[in-house]
């Protein structure tokens, strides 16, 4: 198991406006772990994770997913690194509030190419794990707070990443949502993804015992068990 | 339909339909301007064109002191020892202007023994009874445009003018030309040749042209300088010479429209580059999120194109098809008068020869998105370079 | 009033074409001056980043001329043809575009710089997923692409400028035609010898495509290219025309001939570019090409069967082929 899929050395990210959102950062994720990743809002979880996602680069130290150094990549290669590795449900969702259930989550199938029936079943199967296919016409906007976070899942699973990144999953979800969607995390898991998640919320170390929890605070890495 | 980029930019249409309806209304506004004037004026090129097919391949005046003066009635005689030439035939042309209303009709005297040249005429000939036109000398055959006019005048029957002398003809109208050969026709009154001589004072032995064929157009360098031999006063105007003047016309003024238009294309692609660059901002957000789910530059900038292309090809075929039924269901209403309006009888009625012609519509389809897709350019890229970070916003 | 064609129609349509690319192109060339520069992929500061998004905009710009110029080739064609009916003496495209020295230099450039263009995207396309390893020659090639276009427009100022619609030029069968005692073949060949080296140099490119010969595809392509024009103009546009000796290369791209000229350019440009470029993709890229090479023996293949098509068709309408006349000096046709 001692084969980590997440390096990060010395890694800090300081914003073009001058805030110091990550400091010499060092880390290590192993495959198919699930680990927290907890600290009060403006701690930098959001960042770390938009960094491990290959949706932003530090502005110094080493960044390496997936056997890739992310960090060095240009532009281009990044984009491609995205459509294999990662899949991320953001703090808000990111969902394209226009677009129905469906459309979304092939929208991220788009740019793989694949064939029309196979693109479909792995939509379906996407939909049916996350527990959504009885929405897969219906608007982002038309839908509840759970059902956005689920079809959230289900885009950023429907790629196949190895990696699964939660950005405060369940800031938005009542408890019953929460236990369900700890639930499909764990299925998750169960299928060897590596999880990740941001969040504050006490429930997953209720939940989801023996799991790792990394603390963040003011940029810097606090403690780390496990 | 499984989606594709194709699909989504559809979608991104439908979405943003209101920034692209006011685009798409413009451009279909301006599409409908140029393709009409296009449409028309090719149109009515090559009505003339084909009008001037029928004319005789020359025609020969005299001219001194740069006015043309009467021809010798024997000069046709020599132009037929030319080798070459055929269908030589005596014409009396010339415009004469009524003094109290300045209205002026073109007056073609014909030789009606004569071989005939003119397909044109010989067509209207053949159309009426021949002998009954013949046996009075007065009779005319006129044009759509002096016909009406004659209508509105007390005597609509006949047409009342005078000799260099002074001596009053009264002609009586035979037949109206068909509307099919209305374009140089209209102002045109045909005549016995001897009528026209007289009205303008010419001899018995003289008459203004002559005109004939040359079937074989490899001679046609040659023949008008053995013409101009036989007596150097002599000027020989050929069919392909004015088929050039209206054809150089033609281009004179299409030129200076595109020119002008191209000036209007520019403030457009301002507008539009403006427009596109407001429009792609706000959707800055879903192209993050579409970024950060793994789409590349190539992606997006595939999409765009796919968006720009329908918003064009749609304004396009709209604007096109509008235009087109405008010059030839509607006949083109305020164009026709713009081009023809100032012309001595109004040429109102004037059958446009309708063609879709695919160098028109692929002159019209440049001048049109070349222009649009340009001014894009940079929004589109812009938006596909957008970074993924922004779907974390 | 005056004689040129400035003001004609499809000319200007023709130099607004020209410009706009132009002006775009200038925005590309500065742009890949600076990355011929700064470029350093092993960089990840913010001037590469600005650098890899400018990349995207030259190719986006590259996309947009290569789509004008795709429209405005065939257009120029179709436009030095419409002027022939003005032109006096020129029956074809052929008589207006010999007018003066610009014409066939500036045809010849234009197709070189759609071919550029073309290379340049497939370039592009291959470039990106090596991770610009040919991104340097990649804006070399731009700059390239630019000067051409430059004088592109200079040839086609002048070109048009200079035409005088008042002056006889000559025709196509006087550029074309088989004069006596002229032999307007190469090395000496006549007909059927030309015929035959036509078909034996198509299945040699065959057959070096089947076995993967590199070197002996690149000499068939070649020579080709250079045997099936002149059996083009010398064999088959007599076939096109049903006129023994008539082998103008314009002629049949007019309507009486329905267009049928544009296809048998398209496909034989088309067919030795992908030919040309399957060879530097083998050779300089170093990846397989047999994708393109297939394509490039496919459209030679089409393009040869149109040819004996019309052959085929003029056998079945007449029962025989064409004999050359001997031309006694006289110019026959037209
Ligand atoms: N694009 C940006 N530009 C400048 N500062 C930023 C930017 N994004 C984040 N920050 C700052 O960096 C710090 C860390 O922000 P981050 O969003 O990572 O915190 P967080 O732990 O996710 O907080 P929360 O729990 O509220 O989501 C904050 O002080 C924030 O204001
Ligand atoms: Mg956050």
């Amino acid at each position: 198991m001692k084969k980590p899929i997440v390096t990060l050395k010395d890694v800090s990210k300081i914003f073009d406006n001058g805030t110091k959102a990550l400091d010499n950062i060092n880390l290590q994720i192993f495959k198919n772990e699930t680990i927290i990743l907890s600290g009060v809002s403006g701690s930098g979880k959001t960042t770390l994770i938009g960094l491990i996602a290959g949706l932003d680069r530090p502005t110094e130290g080493l960044v390496e997913v997936d056997g890739v150094k992310i960090s060095k990549l240009p532009q281009i290669e990044l984009d491609s690194f995205r459509q294999k590795s990662v899949g991320v449900i953001f703090q808000d969702f990111g969902l394209i509030e226009y677009l129905t259930v469906y459309e979304n989550i092939i929208a991220s199938l788009i740019p793989l190419r694949l064939e029309r029936d196979i693109a479909e079943r792995r939509v379906q199967e996407a939909m049916r794990e996350a527990n959504i296919s009885h929405k897969a016409n219906s608007r982002v906007y038309h839908l509840s707070g759970g059902e956005k976070q689920r079809c959230a899942i289900a885009r950023a699973v429907v790629n196949r990443p190895n990696i699964v990144i939660c950005d405060e999953p369940t800031a938005n979800l009542d408890l019953e949502n929460s236990k369900q969607f700890i639930k499909l995390l764990n299925g998750l898991k169960s299928k060897g993804h590596t999880v990740i998640i941001a969040t504050h919320d006490p429930i997953f170390e209720r939940l989801m015992p023996n799991i790792r929890k990394i603390t963040i605070s003011n940029g810097k890495i606090e403690n780390s068990y496990g | 339909m499984q989606p594709n980029r194709f699909y989504f930019a559809l979608i991104n249409l439908l979405r943003e339909a209101k920034g692209h309806i006011g685009i798409a209304i413009l451009s279909i506004i301006l599409i409908f301007f140029i393709s009409s004037i296009i449409l028309f004026s090719n149109a009515l090129q090559q009505t003339i064109l084909e009008a001037l097919e029928a004319q005789p391949d020359f025609v020969v005046q005299k001219i001194r002191d740069e006015v043309i003066v009467p021809i010798k009635k024997r000069v046709a005689d020599e132009i037929i020892e030319i080798a070459g030439t055929t269908n030589i035939s005596l014409r009396v042309w010339g415009r004469y202007t009524f003094s109290n209303t300045q209205k002026s009709i073109l007056i073609v005297g014909v030789d009606f023994l004569d071989e005939q040249s003119h397909d044109a005429l010989e067509k209207i000939i053949k159309s009426t009874d021949l002998n009954e036109f013949l046996m009075d000398r007065n009779q005319i055959i006129v044009g759509e445009g002096v016909a009406k006019w004659m209508k509105k005048t007390k005597r609509d029957k006949t047409l009342r003018v005078y000799t260099p002398k002074g001596k009053a003809v009264e002609l009586k109208l035979f037949k109206v030309i068909p509307k099919s050969l209305n374009l140089f026709s209209n102002d045109m009154v045909i005549m016995n040749i001897k009528t026209a001589q007289k009205i303008f004072g010419l001899k018995r032995s003289s008459v203004t042209d002559i005109t004939f064929d040359a079937p074989n157009e490899l001679e046609w360098d040659i023949i008008p300088i053995k013409v101009s031999s036989l007596d150097s006063d002599l000027r020989v105007i050929s069919k392909k010479e004015s088929y050039k003047a209206y054809q150089e016309m033609f281009d004179y003024k299409g030129g200076f429209f595109l020119l002008s238009f191209i000036m209007v294309a520019m403030s457009f692609m301002m507008l539009l580059y403006q427009k596109y660059s407001q429009v792609y901002s706000s959707q800055k957000r879903s192209i993050g999120i579409l970024k950060a789910i793994g789409w590349g530059v190539g992606d997006v900038l595939i999409m765009k194109f796919y968006e720009t292309l329908t918003v064009v090809v749609i304004s396009f075929i709209i604007g096109f098809l509008l235009a087109w039924s405008f010059v030839f269901i509607f006949d083109a209403p305020i164009i026709r008068d713009i081009f023809l309006g100032n012309s001595n009888f109004e040429l109102t009625d004037i059958k446009l020869y309708s063609s879709i012609d695919w160098f028109n519509i692929t002159t019209i389809f440049i001048l049109f998105a070349l222009p649009f897709f340009m001014s894009v350019l940079i929004p589109v890229w812009r938006v596909a370079t957008t970074s993924p970070k922004e779907a974390m916003r | 009033m005056d004689n040129t064609l400035l003001h004609n129609q499809n000319v200007i349509i023709l130099f607004f074409g020209s410009i706009s690319s132009l002006i775009v192109l200038i925005i590309a060339t500065l742009l890949a001056i600076e990355i011929i520069f700064n470029w350093d992929f092993n960089k990840t500061d913010k001037r590469q980043h600005r650098l890899e998004k400018n990349s995207w905009l030259i190719s986006t710009i590259i996309g947009f001329i290569a789509s004008i110029k795709v429209i405005l080739l065939p257009y120029f064609v179709f436009t030095i043809d419409t002027l022939s009916n003005i032109v006096p003496g020129a029956m074809c495209g052929a008589g207006v575009i010999s007018y003066n020295d610009y014409g066939m230099k500036l045809l010849f450039i234009k197709i070189v710089e759609l071919a550029l263009i073309a290379f340049w995207l497939l370039l592009n396309r291959y470039d990106i997923k090596s991770l610009y390893r040919w991104i340097k020659p990649k804006m070399f090639l731009l700059i390239l692409i630019f000067a051409i276009s430059t004088i592109q427009l200079w040839f086609e100022y002048h070109f048009f400028e200079a035409i005088d619609i008042h002056k006889v030029v000559n025709c196509c069968s006087t550029l074309y035609g088989l004069l006596e005692g002229m032999n307007p073949l190469p090395w000496g060949l006549d007909r059927n010898l030309l015929l035959i080296l036509f078909f034996l140099l198509y299945a040699l490119i065959l057959s070096t495509y089947l076995a993967k010969q590199e070197y002996l595809f690149t000499v068939a392509v070649i020579l080709f290219s250079i045997i099936a024009y002149y059996s083009v103009l010398y064999f088959f546009a007599p076939y096109i025309y049903e006129q023994p000796n008539h082998n103008c290369p314009f002629c049949m791209m007019q309507k009486e001939y329905h267009y049928v000229g544009y296809a048998v350019w398209s496909l034989y440009f088309i067919g030795i570019f992908l030919g040309i470029w399957s060879i530097f993709a083998q050779k300089v890229l170093k990846i397989d090409s047999q994708i393109s090479k297939r394509y490039s023996v496919t459209i030679l293949g089409i393009f040869i069967l149109l040819l004996v098509g019309y052959v085929l068709l003029y056998y079945y309408n007449n029962h025989t082929f064409l004999q050359e006349i001997k031309s006694t000096g006289m110019i026959m046709d037209m």
